[in-house]
């Protein structure tokens, strides 16, 4: 696995509000190889979706974005609008959140997961593309009638279904999952999960999977990140991270989930006091200081780099 | 285009009408419309057009002010000629002009709504300061200075409605785009490598397609009754005897003094009828445009 899927060098976003500029994502560095699986954690607004976007190239008009992203070979911030559109779909497609919102109401499932093959002219005409929308969607568990539903039609789980099978109508080599699992219960959450799972391994996909849920990421993916404030903190194999985090943060998120069967943890719920800083107003040194029980004088100084911490992960904190 | 993309157009078309015909108000409103669409096809068979020359009406030996008792079937006015001739041959000016005007109106309306929302930016600040400035004009003294300048036919009658009503149409679809431009499946269809054009054609267009028929159906009405108002205030095509010329006449003539209500009513009826019949076929088009307003799933 010499060439990597997906190479993310010093990505930094900076969004142009009317309250200034406010940085997203400042300097992530990752890379994911073919076949392998990231799980990229973090609470809401440490810049997960942001990061997500910026490999597509989705975000506004007017966003300033640094930095490096080669998907597949390509450098995607250099493509010309004409490469941008090939590239979209064919090497990376998108599980969007929210899977009501992200389908078209008006148009039939089956309509809709055979745009991108018609899009990208990869089926020859309606009938082999809809020979294909069949296809995928009885792989993705969903009998072939349903294509004729409406979106309001289908419950939710169904929907992400569909969404899941819209992403594979290209054969995507790399599938960035954002928040696929978040408004669904815990049975089809894990019915989803399985699928996607299954279709990593049948596919040979690269999967990117965002999410907040830790235990979610631990049981999809063989590699962990965990954000914070726009950067990653903590980054190692997911048993590791999981089991053993190095990072306060990491160990914080991980301790918010209770452990069923144990009274202690449910006696005493542990988490994480306050909320992530606004990403215009960042403290000094390092930003998760505020909130961290381990808090000591020299984490005011500078904001430490992410550095080896056993067991195959880094972490950015000095107490590592 | 293939013959299966043809097959699938023609499977929508059977089920759209099975939809439309399980609705009794759309049936109600098509039953009426084509019952005027018929009259006004057959116009020529119904009545002699040469009835409306108060001429040959006079060589005729037709009375004047004649009740229907006294001169079938709708009796006569005041040059004696004939007011079923009138209705007959009135519906097809009204409904063609209603029809024709409202086909402009929403032309334009829709692609400088669609276009000036979906672009958006300088374009967009152009298209809505255009629009702006034809939305203050008031719109009789436009259309009224326009049917003068151009001169007094049906051409010009539809030119000058469709260029007066379009601006309210195009804001109001202007509206919808920018509502439908932020939702997700906009997102969605752009990061799958769809180009603007695809993305207006597949999503902006069937999501305010509804709004552009619910807006057909009020304007259709609106451009009778335009065309009326025109007709009743003396700039109809003096050619052409509209359901709106009649009313005129029957007003400047005193009708309604003396009490003939055979003159005014069949016309008055017939643009009320048509108006309803126009609406209740919107509605239930709408609905079924709409998936969600439907009832039942």
């Amino acid at each position: 696995m010499s060439e990597p899927m997906l190479s993310v060098r010093d990505l930094t976003v900076t969004y142009h509000g009317q309250g200034g500029a406010v940085p997203a994502v400042r300097g992530v560095s990752f890379e994911l190889e073919k076949g392998g699986s990231l799980g990229l954690a973090g609470e809401s607004g440490c810049g997960k979706s942001t990061m997500a976007n910026s490999l597509l190239r989705l975000l506004p008009a007017g966003t300033e974005v640094t930095g490096e992203i080669t998907l597949d070979g390509q450098d995607v911030l250099g493509l010309t609008p004409g490469g941008l559109r090939a590239v979209r779909w064919t090497s990376g497609a998108i599980v969007f959140q929210g899977a009501l919102h992200a389908l078209n109401p008006v148009q039939t499932v089956g309509d809709q997961i055979a745009e991108p093959m018609l899009v990208h002219e990869t089926a020859k005409n309606d009938a082999a593309a809809r020979v294909r929308v069949v296809d995928l969607l009885r792989r993705v568990g969903l009998p072939a009638a349903r294509a004729d539903a409406f979106p309001h039609q289908l419950s939710g789980g169904q929907r992400q279904r569909v969404l899941i099978a819209m992403a594979l109508a290209c054969d995507p080599h790399l599938l960035i999952a954002d928040e696929p699992t978040t408004a669904l219960d815990l049975m089809v959450q894990a019915q989803v999960l399985a699928l996607l799972d299954d279709l990593k391994q049948e596919r040979d996909l690269t999967l990117l999977f965002i999410t907040h849920d830790l235990s979610v990421l631990t049981y999809a993916c063989q590699r962990l990140a965990v954000m914070y404030a726009g950067r990653i903190v903590e980054e190692g194999p997911a048993w590791a991270v999981f089991e053993s985090p190095s990072h306060p943060y990491t160990r914080a998120l991980a301790a918010a989930f209770p452990t069923i069967g144990d009274r202690m943890s449910r006696m005493s719920p542990s988490g994480l006091g306050g909320d992530p800083p606004t990403p215009g107003q960042l403290p000094e040194g390092c930003p998760f200081h505020p909130r961290c029980p381990l808090a000591h004088d020299a984490c005011l100084v500078a904001e430490p780099e992410l550095r080896a911490s056993g067991q195959g992960g880094r972490a950015a904190c000095i107490l590592v | 285009m293939s013959t299966l993309a043809m097959q699938r157009r023609r499977a929508t078309a059977g089920r759209v009408w099975t939809q439309f015909r399980s609705s009794r108000q759309g049936m109600i409103g098509l039953g009426v419309l084509l019952l005027f669409v018929l009259m006004a096809l057959a116009a020529p068979l119904l009545a002699d057009a040469r009835e409306l020359s108060p001429v040959f009406a006079r060589a005729q030996g037709n009375p004047q002010w004649a009740s229907p008792g006294e001169f079938s079937p709708l009796g006569t006015d005041h040059i004696r000629r004939s007011v079923w001739a009138q209705f007959v041959w009135g519906s097809r000016v009204s409904i063609f002009v209603g029809l024709a005007a409202t086909v402009l109106t929403i032309a334009i309306g829709s692609v400088v709504g669609i276009v000036s929302g979906f672009v958006g930016g300088r374009v967009d600040a152009v298209l809505m300061r255009l629009t702006e400035w034809f939305l203050v004009i008031p719109f009789l003294p436009l259309a009224i200075v326009l049917a003068s300048v151009l001169g007094r036919n049906v051409w010009n009658i539809i030119f000058v409605i469709g260029i007066t009503s379009w601006p309210s149409t195009a804001r109001l679809i202007r509206a919808q785009v920018l509502t439908v431009k932020q939702r997700l499946f906009v997102d969605r269809a752009r990061s799958l490598g769809a180009s603007g054009g695809h993305i207006v054609s597949h999503h902006i267009l069937p999501n305010v397609m509804g709004l552009i028929l619910a807006n057909a159906t009020l304007a259709v009405p609106i451009s009778i009754l335009t065309e009326t108002t025109l007709s009743f205030l003396g700039l109809g095509d003096p050619s052409a005897a509209s359901w709106g010329k009649t009313l005129e006449e029957a007003f400047v003539n005193g009708a309604m003094t003396r009490n003939a209500w055979w003159y005014f009513l069949p016309a008055g009826l017939g643009i009320l009828a048509v108006v309803l019949a126009f609406t209740l076929i919107g509605r239930t088009l709408e609905e079924i445009a709409n998936p969600r307003l439907s009832r039942g799933r």
